[in-house]
Formats: C-alpha cells, sequence, structure tokens
C-alpha cells in the first residue's frame, strides 16, 4: 500500500476523535481530489469501462457524503430504480465500506462498533456501515430502505442505523419461496416503498420514469450477459477493485446511465480483445481489495486473473419493464442467492461456462452465508473437476486477516492449478 | 423417540405438527464436541447450528424441522437437504433404493419460511406456507387435518406454558438459545429458578379466536409477546425478574445489541458467551458466580455460613459450638433485610470469631497462572503473603501457596481460624473452608487498597475483567472477556516465548520502543504469526513488544467502555506488574490508574478479607 495513504488513514482516525465534520470534510476532499485523478489522469492499464467504473463510483461516494439531504441508505441488494427515478442518491454497506477500507481509516470505525456492543464476529462491512454513523462521520440521510435478503445483517444494521441516526425506515420482506406469489408479495412491498419515499422525500415518484428506468436495467442486464459470453474466451486487464465495483453496477446501479454506460463500454471494449490463454479465477463472495497479496497475484496479470465474482451475476433475471415493481421483486424472489442449492448450482454451472480453471470461495469474516455453503460448493466444484480454494478473510477490517496468511494459501493454491492446467 | 421431531424455532406451528401425530421437541443439543458440524459447514459457524448438523451426522435425530429463522438455520437446511437427501426430497429426485439406503439420515426435514414483519401481509403470508406445510403433512403422513385437535393442543399449549412459569423471585434468561444444562447451570448457582425469554423459549400464542384457523393460527404465531432479534418488531414486555442474563452464541450477532439495551436499564444484567459445548460452562462458572453474588445476597450469606462453620470445625473439641453456630447462622443468613456485607453480619462473625480467639484469616486465590496466598490478623493487617506459579496441579500449588504464607508468618496451620478460597481452583482446594468468585474478592481488595476506586481492572492469565463499584464499593457490574486469550496474561506469556524473552525481560524492553508497530490481530493464534513475521522482518524488539502492550490495551479498553467504567482506576493482577502495558492503558483511557504494590494479590487479599 502506498504510504501516503497509510499516512492519510491515520490523520483522519485522529481527526475524527477531535471533529467528525472536520474528518468528513477532509475525507471527501480527498475523494473529490482522487477523482479528479481518476478524470483527468486514468490508469490507462485498464480497459475504458473500468476507468468510467473508477470515476462513477467515487462520485457516488462523494455525493453520499455532500448530500445527505438526497441520499438514502440501502443493502446491495435492494433495486433502486425507484430512487433513481426520484433522483435519490442510494448509498450500500459494501461500498461505503469499501471506500473506508481504501482509504485505510476502518479502525475507529470498527472500534465505534464495537463500544457499542456490536459483536466482534458482526460482518465487517456492516461493522464499519454502522461505526460510521456511531462516530457521526455518516450525516442522517433522507431515509433508510433495505431488503431482508440476502443476510441477517439486514435485520440488524438497518434497524439500528434507524434508531441512531432517527431517520425514517422501510424494510422489505423476501420470502425464499420462488413462485409468482412471493413476487406479488415483494412488489406490494416495493410499492409501499414508494409511497414511504414519497412521503418522506415530499417528491413525486413518475411512474413512466420509474419504467424507463427498470428498461434500462433490463438492457442493462442483457449488456451484462454479453460482457460474460466474451469474458470465457477474451482477455482484457484489470484489478481487484474494478471487480469490487461491478457488485454495485450489477446491483444498486442498475436503472442508472453509469451502469447502462459501463456495461456497453465493457462490451466494445471486448472487441479485438486477444484471447484468454492464463489461469481464470472465480471468485465467490466479496473481494478483500486492499489486501496486498491479492494485488500483487491478480492486478494486471495475463497469466492469472479474476474474471468474475458469483455475486455479479446473481439477479440477471427476465424483466418486463411495464411491471416495474413485479420486474424488480422478480430479480430478489429468483435470485440465485436464494437458496443454497441454487447459488452453488449457477455458481457451478457459470463456472463451467466461463472455463474456469479455479475457484476461489471467500469467507468473510461474519458471513454466515458463504461460510455455510463453502463446503457445498467445494463438493460441487471439485466433482466437476475444478479446484475451489475456500479463503477466510476481511474484505473491510485488516485485524481480521493476516497477509501472510493468505498470500500462503493463495499462491499454492494457483500453484496447484497452474500444475493441474499444464497437465492437461 | 418413535415419532419425535425436533425443532428449532419459537414460531414453529408446533400445533399443527402436533395434530398430526408428531411429538414434538426443542432441539436441546449439549454436545461435547462438533467436528462432523465444523467439517459439513464452517469452523466460525455459530456452535448452536454446528451441533444440530452433528447430531443429524451421528444419527441422533431423525426428524428436524426448519424455520428459516437466521442463516445458520438456512444453511443448515442447505447442506443437510444435500448431504442427507430426507424422504420428502428425495422422493423428488427419483433416486435408486441404493443411493436412499446411504444417503438417508432425516426421515422429515421441512423449511418452512417465516416473515419478518407482523402486518396483514405478513401473515397472509405465513398463512400461505401453514398452507403448504398442511398439505405436505397430508401427503406424508396420509391423513386429513383435524381443525378441533389443532385447536384443543393450541388451548392445552398455552396453559402448559403458563404453569411451567416460574413464580416468586427468578432470574431471565435472554438471548441466543441457551440449553437445558445451562438453565441447570443457572438455577444451581443462583439458587432462583430461570424464566427462559431465550430466542427459542418464552413460546407463548395468543389464544385462538376461532374463523379460519390458518388465518387465526398464523396472526398467533407472528404475534407472541416476545419476538427474537430477527423479528423487525418491538418486544411488547419484558420479563422482569431480579437479573437478567442475556447469552450470546459465538458467530451468532443477534443479541449483543439486546444485551447492550437491557444494560441501560438499572436491574443487573450478565453477558455469558457460550459456542453451545458442555465445556463452556466451566467458563462461565465464575461469570455466574460472581452475578448470583451480586443477586442473590443470600449467595454470598450461604458461603458466610459455611466458612463460618468449616472454619469451628478445625478446633478438635468444637461439635457443639458448631451446631450452635450453624443454627445460629443459619437464622443470620436468612432472616430477611439483612445485607451479607452489612456491619451487623461482620459484628456476628467478630463477636464469634472473639470467642474463639480468632487471631488469623488467609485467603488463596488459586489463579490460573499464579497462586496466591495472603494471612492477615484480626486488624486486617497482611503479615504475610505469597506468589507461586499454579503449574500442573491446583491443589498442591494452594497447599504450598499456603505452607510458604505460614512459613514466613512464623504461624501453624491451627492459628488460622478461616480461609476462603477464590480464582479459577478455588472449588478445588481441599484445605479452604469457603470459596467466594475472584470478582467479589478483587473488588473487596481493590477497595481496602484503593478506597476511592470506583473501577477495578484485573488483567489475570485467564481472564481479563472490569469491575464497577460503586461509593460503598458495592459491586455494580462487571464485564469479562470472551473465551478467547487475548488481552489477557496468557497472550503475554504466548508473546513472551515467541519473543524468547522473560515477562520481566518483555516489560522492561517494552518501554524502549522508538517506532510505532501495530500488531492488527487480537487474537492470539493470530498475532503470534505476525509477531515471528514481524521478526522475520528485523523489527525492533521493543517496538513488538510495544505493538503489543497496545494490543492488550486496546482489548482491555474495549472492556472497560462495555462495562462503563469511570475513574479513579486500579489495576490489579499479573499483567498489572507490566508497566508497558500500564502505560497503553493509561493512554488509551486517559487517565491515570493506580497499581498497588500489593497487585497481585488482591484477590486473596479479598478473600482473607472476607473470612474475617
Amino acid at each position: 500500500m502506498i504510504k501516503s495513504v497509510e499516512d492519510f488513514g491515520k490523520y483522519i482516525e485522529k481527526t475524527l476523535v477531535r471533529s467528525p465534520d472536520k474528518a468528513r470534510e477532509r475525507l471527501v476532499l480527498a475523494y473529490k481530489l482522487f477523482g479528479l485523478k481518476l478524470k483527468y489522469f486514468p490508469d490507462k492499464r485498464l480497459p475504458l469501462a473500468k476507468q468510467k467504473a473508477a470515476v462513477y463510483l467515487n462520485k457516488t461516494i462523494v455525493d453520499a457524503f455532500e448530500n445527505p439531504e438526497n441520499l438514502a441508505l440501502v443493502n446491495i441488494f435492494m433495486p433502486c430504480e425507484i430512487l433513481e427515478a426520484m433522483e435519490i442518491v442510494p448509498m450500500c454497506v459494501e461500498l461505503l465500506s469499501s471506500f473506508i477500507t481504501g482509504t485505510w481509516c476502518e479502525a475507529p470505525f470498527v472500534e465505534a462498533a464495537k463500544q457499542q456492543g456490536i459483536s466482534n464476529s458482526y460482518c465487517s462491512y456492516h461493522k464499519v456501515f454502522l461505526g460510521t454513523a456511531y462516530s457521526q462521520l455518516m450525516r442522517p440521510p433522507e431515509a433508510i430502505i433495505n431488503t431482508s435478503f440476502v443476510c441477517d445483517a439486514n435485520n440488524i444494521t438497518f434497524r439500528e442505523l434507524a434508531s441512531t441516526l432517527d431517520v425514517p425506515h422501510f424494510y422489505i420482506d423476501v420470502p425464499t419461496d420462488q413462485s409468482e406469489e412471493s413476487i406479488q408479495y415483494v412488489a406490494g412491498q416495493l410499492k409501499e416503498s414508494a409511497s414511504f419515499l414519497e412521503e418522506v422525500t415530499g417528491k413525486t415518484l413518475d411512474e413512466n420514469k420509474l419504467k424507463a428506468t427498470v428498461a434500462r436495467s433490463k438492457d442493462t442486464i442483457a449488456l451484462f450477459q454479453q460482457v460474460l459470453e466474451h469474458k470465457r474466451n477474451c482477455y482484457l486487464p484489470s484489478d481487484v477493485t474494478s471487480e469490487l465495483y461491478e457488485i454495485y453496477l450489477t446491483h444498486n446501479g442498475l436503472g442508472t446511465n453509469m451502469s447502462y454506460d459501463y456495461a456497453k463500454t465493457f462490451l466494445h471494449d471486448f472487441e479485438g480483445a486477444k484471447p484468454f490463454k492464463g489461469i481464470k479465477i472465480l471468485w465467490l463472495h466479496t473481494i478483500p481489495h486492499w489486501q496486498g497479496p491479492l494485488l500483487d497475484l491478480f492486478n494486471f496479470n495475463e497469466d492469472c486473473q479474476i474474471i468474475a465474482s458469483d455475486m455479479n451475476f446473481e439477479n440477471f433475471v427476465e424483466m418486463d419493464p411495464e411491471k416495474p415493481y413485479e420486474s424488480m421483486a422478480r430479480r430478489l424472489v429468483y435470485s440465485h442467492w436464494a437458496s443454497g442449492k441454487a447459488r452453488v448450482d449457477q455458481a457451478v454451472s457459470m463456472g463451467k461456462k466461463l472455463n474456469v480453471d479455479g475457484v476461489v470461495c471467500f469467507c468473510q469474516w461474519g458471513c454466515k452465508q458463504t461460510m455455510g455453503l463453502s463446503g457445498l460448493f467445494k463438493e460441487a466444484f471439485e466433482a466437476e473437476g475444478i479446484p475451489l480454494l475456500v479463503l477466510d478473510g476481511d474484505g473491510v477490517d485488516k485485524m481480521n486477516s493476516s497477509d501472510g496468511q493468505v498470500s500462503t494459501r493463495l499462491n499454492a493454491f494457483i500453484e496447484i492449478v497452474k500444475s493441474r492446467k499444464h497437465g492437461e | 423417540m418413535e415419532n419425535t421431531l425436533y425443532y428449532v424455532c419459537k414460531y414453529t406451528p408446533v400445533e399443527l405438527l402436533e395434530s398430526y401425530g408428531y411429538r414434538l421437541e426443542r432441539l436441546d443439543p449439549d454436545l461435547d464436541t462438533m467436528e462432523c458440524g465444523e467439517s459439513l459447514a464452517h469452523p466460525n459457524f455459530c456452535g448452536y447450528g454446528k451441533s444440530v448438523l452433528q447430531m443429524v451426522e451421528k444419527g441422533q435425530i431423525d426428524r428436524l424441522f426448519l424455520v428459516n429463522c437466521c442463516d445458520v438455520c438456512r444453511r443448515i437446511y442447505d447442506i443437510l437437504s444435500v448431504n442427507n437427501l430426507p424422504v420428502n426430497i428425495l422422493s423428488d429426485n427419483n433416486l435408486s433404493d441404493d443411493v436412499l439406503s446411504v444417503k438417508k439420515k432425516l426421515d422429515f426435514l421441512y423449511l418452512m419460511d417465516l416473515p419478518h414483519k407482523n402486518g396483514l401481509l405478513e401473515q397472509k403470508q405465513l398463512q400461505k406456507e401453514l398452507l403448504k406445510l398442511n398439505k405436505f403433512l397430508q401427503e406424508k403422513t396420509s391423513g386429513d387435518f383435524d381443525q378441533g385437535k389443532a385447536r384443543d393442543l393450541w388451548r392445552e399449549g398455552i396453559s402448559k406454558v403458563r404453569e411451567g412459569r416460574p413464580t416468586g423471585d427468578y432470574v431471565v434468561l435472554t438471548g441466543a438459545h441457551g440449553n437445558a444444562s445451562l438453565k441447570d447451570q443457572i438455577e444451581r448457582v443462583t439458587d432462583l429458578l430461570v424464566w427462559d425469554d431465550t430466542c427459542n423459549g418464552n413460546r407463548e400464542l395468543r389464544s385462538g379466536n376461532g374463523g379460519d384457523f390458518f388465518a387465526d393460527y398464523s396472526d398467533a404465531l407472528l404475534s407472541q409477546k416476545s419476538p427474537c432479534m430477527r423479528m423487525q418488531f418491538k418486544r411488547q414486555e419484558e420479563p422482569k425478574g431480579v437479573g437478567t442474563i442475556c447469552h450470546t452464541i459465538k458467530f451468532c450477532d443477534y443479541y449483543s445489541l439486546q444485551y447492550r439495551d437491557l444494560n441501560s436499564r438499572q436491574d443487573p444484567v450478565l453477558k455469558i458467551e457460550t459456542d453451545c459445548t458442555s465445556q463452556s460452562q466451566g467458563q462461565i462458572e465464575t461469570r455466574l458466580e460472581a452475578f448470583a453474588e451480586l443477586i442473590n445476597p443470600q449467595i454470598l450469606r450461604k458461603a458466610s455460613v459455611a466458612k463460618f462453620v468449616a472454619g469451628i470445625d478445625h478446633g478438635p473439641s468444637c461439635t457443639n459450638t458448631m451446631s450452635l453456630a450453624k443454627s445460629e447462622s443459619r437464622e443470620i443468613s436468612y432472616g430477611a433485610g439483612i445485607d451479607p456485607g452489612s456491619s451487623s453480619t461482620n459484628a456476628v462473625a467478630l463477636a464469634k470469631s472473639e470467642s474463639r480467639e480468632i487471631g488469623y484469616v488467609a485467603g488463596i486465590d488459586s489463579g490460573s497462572s499464579s497462586t496466591n496466598a495472603v494471612i492477615l490478623d484480626k486488624n486486617k493487617n497482611i503479615v504475610a503473603y505469597s506468589v507461586l506459579a499454579t503449574g500442573a496441579g491446583v491443589e498442591r500449588s494452594g497447599q504450598r501457596a499456603f505452607e510458604a504464607c505460614l512459613k514466613s508468618a512464623g504461624l501453624r496451620k491451627k492459628d488460622i481460624n478461616k480461609i476462603i478460597s477464590t480464582g479459577y481452583g478455588r472449588n478445588n482446594l481441599q484445605l479452604s473452608d469457603s470459596s467466594i468468585t475472584e470478582i467479589s474478592c478483587h473488588a473487596k481488595g481493590a477497595r481496602f487498597l484503593y478506597p476511592q476506586a470506583r473501577t477495578v481492572i484485573d488483567i489475570g492469565g485467564q481472564d481479563s475483567k472490569v469491575i464497577i463499584l460503586d461509593a460503598e464499593g458495592n459491586v455494580v457490574n462487571f464485564v469479562m472477556n470472551d473465551k478467547c486469550a487475548a488481552g489477557t496474561g496468557r497472550f503475554l506469556e504466548n508473546m513472551s516465548k515467541a519473543l524468547e524473552l522473560s515477562l520481566e525481560e518483555m516489560s522492561a524492553l517494552g518501554l524502549e520502543w522508538k517506532k510505532p508497530v501495530t500488531i492488527s490481530s487480537t487474537c492470539t493464534v493470530f498475532a503470534e504469526s505476525e509477531v515471528v513475521s514481524l521478526i522475520a522482518n528485523n523489527t525492533e524488539l521493543p517496538d513488538i513488544i510495544n505493538g503489543l502492550n497496545q494490543s492488550v490495551a486496546s482489548k482491555t479498553g474495549s472492556l472497560v467502555r462495555a462495562a462503563n467504567g469511570r475513574p479513579p482506576y486500579i489495576m490489579t493482577g499479573g499483567v498489572s506488574k507490566n508497566i508497558g502495558v500500564v502505560k497503553a492503558l493509561e493512554k488509551e483511557l486517559g487517565e491515570k490508574i493506580f497499581v498497588p504494590e500489593e497487585a497481585q494479590i488482591c484477590g486473596a487479599l479479598g478473600a482473607a478479607l472476607f473470612a474475617l
């Protein structure tokens, strides 16, 4: 890690104790300056789509901090077309916590959460997110809206945030049963959530705008599906952070111009891309984008690359823009993450489709969803002759992970995958 | 048992399932090991989940009803439905008989979906789920739904729950599931009955309203007064006992905030964390005993009776006195309105002592690292003390520490009229007359050494504890570290081995640090590997030691905050001898910490003071 980033993180930590407002100002200033750098001096090694993603996501964070009066806190699985149509910026747990840890200043927020009694084993993405509220770095947003899907942390974090920040909260219950009745149940709640947002913000939802937004989601998903086809055979330079950005763009970002533009540009980038000859890794779950050994191994490495995360194609379902609420509900109810079996089956099927050489199942600290499936993932992939590494770690809290241990496990695994590939 | 169907959640439609002839029993795992559960899921899965998997894998249960109440229950279902392929799933997969005989471990596995809210939409959603279950049960049992029977069972269930509730004084057990052994342990230690208000306890449905059974029943299930923490609506009432124990399970995250909210109330609250194994009972015994001393004054009084009687028992010709003392003491112990810590009790004890010309008392603190003994005279003067390594045998080291102390004081055993033990080995010292937890003893000792103290920070070999005192020196709250040894003396001891230094050398060297080093992991095992990496990177030893001291200070600082600690602070226990840790902790708390010369013997001193 660049020392200046580490030093800046320490500066934010110290400033936060004296003045959360000043810490926020400095943090936003840093993100703005970094945004200018990304815009005018982008990392030319990356394809254009990924350069754009960095700019878009940076802007989202700046907007979230600067305009809390136009902000809704959400979870990553919350369909955000209603917010987009009402011109409200969504900010999700994973994005904010990833930026915080990327700025090397997550420690005081982890500590703030701990002081409030949040358990040590709680998901660190949620821990840091809560910590920003407890330490007043985050100002109260206009609304909080989240789904029960997909993990338990959604049941704790958002209720706690609503109470801590004294902000109106809407909760969408998503059943596990995959049926049309479940879609109607969720669609009904999404409709209620629109009324809730109208009441809280004083804005009016234009149903036609919502339909157009859902139509854009549908088009974006179609583009992402084509992108996946290219990933099987073609190589484009990448870095770990870009894969993380894509999680936002395939979820909360759906329906926005930026997600659509990203997917379209990505597809364009693949034109003329050379064939992929290296090791292709399918990553399961979030990615610790701060971890040195991971960056050393995967960033701009033609011989070895993470080509997809199973978070980035779990919700590719058919949508009908004329039925916007049902379409958003379908993405939740028929998500491949709705049940363990569906998640494993889809990951295996995608692994085969993308012809991956190996799979890393990343057990994020505190995530029972993924760690509980790690055994089933391993059994299922190995039955198909695809090696899988179960890697414990933390995408946010550096206290919970050791570079040395991750490096040994990951590099040993890649050595195995390489020798298998060469043996074939 | 024949036809027993195990369930895990209070939202289970028990009455509906029973109406089809199943005998419903709440699954109450109490295992020593859960290696199957770990390998099927993940080591960081909660102990309850691992236990359920273990029990199925070992063939201890063959029918299981799950509710998607948490991530772990969902994953239990996922794992079992793939690995065990129960009948209802097998029939869908058209598997051969050979595969069936190998794979089949469960005769019944079902996962019911449960909404998180309690509005009309959600009640309808649950009603739909119940109808789906009813259809499944009809097919599975080839029976018909008997509404009359289901309603009778519903009525009977309500009466049974109400009759089973404790009356009079009771302690509330809330939080995550606690098994029967835990409840027994609490009842034994506190001498009070337990009201089970855990996530799958306190299941009381309202009475039926008639009309459509499934609509009525889904409303009753969802409207339970004491919803678990995954529900997005508030509890309607909190049972009010003389104290509340909030149980959390390692890697279950729902109940830590409930503890925070409970802790803001006035009545005593204790947080305990277990991993659902029977071994964890030993870990929490001290916490429970200390809590019992806090909520049930008669506990301390009983200890006082026992030690008084036993104290007299030392004399060779005191049989009559003993029986007299017993009866008198009982009278005092159970007499209404007498505070065990009040002067009247001491006056009685003192009067008895004086009548028998008691000269000296002793306290022995049998800790995990050291065993310490203190002898006091009747004027509370420390006559002698000793500090010895505990080693492998609690009894032997206790005996040795006591004898060393006697020798140093120039006394014989018969000169000592009462011996009270404390610390981890307190109940295994034959030579002691009675035992009191180290919480009460450290509080008493610290108060004696530093009367203005309001917060006692004790870092011992195995435990760190923070004890909050009121202006009179009574314990009002305490918090201890979790099962992990990080932040304790054991942590520093392990690290000193990794650094090939003695603890004394480590303490001195740590003060010479120049460059800050962060030991990122608070886990003892991980930290050791980090220390090894730092050594490999030629990091200076004082800097590494300072990083370790900071790590202990940070962990302890969190405990102080969790206990709502406030100055003046006093630090006791072996780690207080490490100046680097004390300095780091002072910085962490922003306050000076008083470290008495007798810091290491504070627990033994407190025990001896109790013996007076």
